[in-house]
């Protein structure tokens, strides 16, 4: 019986620079609200 | 300058139906771009150095009007004379149609030229020293204003040419199927150029009538609410123009094909609905709003435009992967990206345009646009780092890398400087990085954006910035003065190509 | 233009520039314009008080 094989996906590369990218986009994100937590005092 | 309407000749490398008419007025508003480039270069120059602490070239009053004048250059003339020439190639070029009412498209380039011609004599001159945001209730002179109504309405003519164009395209079956994604890209851009620039005369309409006083007065938050209709959304059209030509290249660099076209056009499809919303952004900070526009409109909204720049982000590398893999660079997950051509001058700025838009620009605009991280970045360089990330280091170098295919293929003339021309984007990317990341350190750190003196030497109170700030003040300086460098390099290349360079025959086209 | 086959609702959407166009010019205008207007419009006027 023949196995079928899912495909690849077409675009490795592309899948790690977008991980990339949404790893630095959390990092800045939550940097901020770090920055304003210290600045900016509640109570 | 007079074509006959209906004479065209025929691409070798794309057959594509290149009309007379059409690459005459390409060129035109191409070329009147570049000029504008290089005005708002120097005055990037002149400010660049009255920023930096250890220069401070300019007095007061002049660095406040070369500061009006440089976004006015860059920003607005640059960019939608070069806009306006991308609208004539998408709609006729790639539809092998005639463009609609050619006598009209050059009425609306004259009023666009008129326009801002008047309005840079205006600042140069000292009759508005407003900035460009001009805020109510700072006053130009009406000539000012009379000038960006000109400019305005010359730049929505010429988006009705494009709408008019398609519209005779789709009568006379100059083309199959669904528009191209590349036009169906320019007619989001068209889209959201119409919102602009109708929101525009609606705000200058008035402050003109303000200025002559037949109006006595102008609520200052009713003008920002509209005045930023006008002014973010006009960077909407640079984002979605940005895109298209993103793809366009991709085309030509390495003859990428979309990997999921429903997907591309569904974006841009976002794009039109949701991301005129983004404007509110800038009144976040004001009062009177409440936390329902403000967050509606900067996060709800907003982020359905951002999921779209999340899609184009992974689709057009995407389509780089996959055109380059089905040449047989398969080796590993990066073999794709390192023997791609980066020695040609499309695919660096392609690259880099990508990297710089979104880490810099695209991330920084996502966060600065959040209700209560706003605060931090207001008024601060944070800002100014954000949208040279974009509009700078994004759009403009996409164009950049674009103008080096537009030079032979269109008009048909060989590129001077081809090695300057490689290394160009380089320099100029690699400036901006530098720039970009350094000026938003130091608006992180506080510096404030529109103001002359940091070191506060006039000032009764006195006031210095942590030594770490001034630094990354320095960093920005340097890093702007090579991407100047960058930048005067395109201009010469463009500039001495379009005028002398050789004269290609139609069988010498090829793509770099 | 059919082909074989339907074309999908999302095709004829995207297909129509003047539909596109239509949103593309209401949807900002009543949720950023008119909205934020409406917000200016009804905020109750300052009083100014005191000496």
């Amino acid at each position: 019986m023949a196995e079928e094989r899912h495909e690849d996906f077409p675009a490795p590369g592309s899948f790690v620079i977008i991980v990339i990218f949404f790893i630095t986009f959390v990092l800045y994100y939550f940097l901020n609200w770090k920055w304003l937590s210290m600045i900016w005092n509640i109570g | 300058m007079a074509a006959n309407a209906l004479e065209f000749r025929t691409c070798p490398i794309t057959g594509k139906k290149v009309y007379a008419t059409t690459q005459n007025l390409i060129w035109i508003n191409a070329v009147t771009s570049v000029v504008f480039l290089l005005v708002g270069g120097l005055a990037a120059l002149l400010v660049l150095l009255t920023r930096w602490p250890a220069v401070h070239l300019l007095s007061a009053d002049l660095f406040y009007r070369i500061l009006t004048l440089h976004p006015i250059a860059a920003l607005v003339a640059w960019i939608i004379f070069f806009e306006v020439a991308g609208l004539y190639f998408g709609c006729s070029v790639l539809l092998n149609s005639r463009i609609a009412a050619p006598k009209v498209a050059w009425l609306a380039y004259f009023l666009m030229l008129i326009g801002a011609a008047i309005v840079a004599v205006q600042i140069l001159i000292g009759n508005a020293d407003v900035m460009f945001t001009s805020y109510i209730p700072l006053q130009a002179s009406p000539l000012y204003y009379l000038g960006v109504i000109l400019f305005a309405v010359g730049a929505l003519t010429a988006c009705g040419i494009f709408f008019g164009t398609l519209a005779i395209a789709k009568a006379e079956k100059t083309y199959e199927g669904s528009l191209p994604l590349v036009t169906f890209g320019l007619s989001a851009a068209a889209i959201i150029a119409v919102f602009t620039l109708a929101s525009g005369a609606i705000i200058y309409i008035p402050t003109f009538l303000w200025s002559i006083g037949i109006i006595k007065n102008i609520d200052p938050a009713m003008y920002r609410l509209i005045f930023w209709a006008f002014g973010h959304s006009s960077q909407q059209i640079n984002v979605t123009a940005m895109v298209s030509v993103w793809y366009l290249l991709a085309v030509l660099t390495v003859g990428a094909k979309p990997v999921n076209e429903k997907i591309c056009r569904s974006a841009f499809v976002l794009y039109i609905l949701f991301i005129n919303m983004a404007s509110e952004h800038h009144l976040l900070t004001d009062p009177t709003l409440s936390p329902a526009h403000k967050i509606a409109n900067t996060s709800y909204f907003i982020y359905m435009a951002a999921l779209a720049s999340m899609i184009h982000a992974l689709a057009i590398p995407m389509t780089v992967e996959v055109a380059q893999r089905k040449k047989g660079y398969t080796k590993g997950a990066f073999e794709w990206l390192t023997k791609a051509p980066w020695g040609e001058p499309g695919f660096p700025a392609l690259i880099l345009s990508l990297l710089i838009f979104g880490f810099i620009g695209g991330i920084t605009g996502i966060v600065n646009g959040t209700e209560q991280l706003s605060i931090k970045s207001h008024n601060t360089w944070a800002m100014t780092g954000h949208f040279h990330g974009t509009v700078v280091g994004g759009t403009t170098l996409a164009f950049m890398g674009l103008t080096y295919y537009v030079i032979p293929l269109i008009f048909r003339r060989e590129l001077i400087g081809k090695k300057l021309a490689t290394l160009q984007p380089y320099i100029y990317g690699i400036g901006l990085i530098i720039f970009t990341l350094s000026m938003i350190a130091s608006g992180t750190l506080g510096v404030p954006r529109r103001h002359w003196d940091i070191t506060f030497a006039d000032s009764i109170i006195p006031f210095s910035f942590d030594p770490t700030a001034i630094l990354f003040v320095t960093l920005t300086a340097l890093g702007g003065l090579l991407a100047i460098i960058g930048g005067a390099i395109f201009v010469g290349v463009a500039v001495l190509s379009v005028f002398f360079g050789r004269k290609m025959a139609p069988s010498e086209a090829k793509l770099l | 233009m059919k082909e074989e086959g339907k074309i999908s609702g999302w095709q004829l959407l995207f297909d129509d520039i003047s539909m596109l166009f239509f949103l593309g010019i209401v949807i900002p205008t009543v949720f950023y314009i008119v909205w934020g207007l409406m917000e200016y419009a009804n905020a109750p006027t300052a009083v100014i008080t005191g000496p």
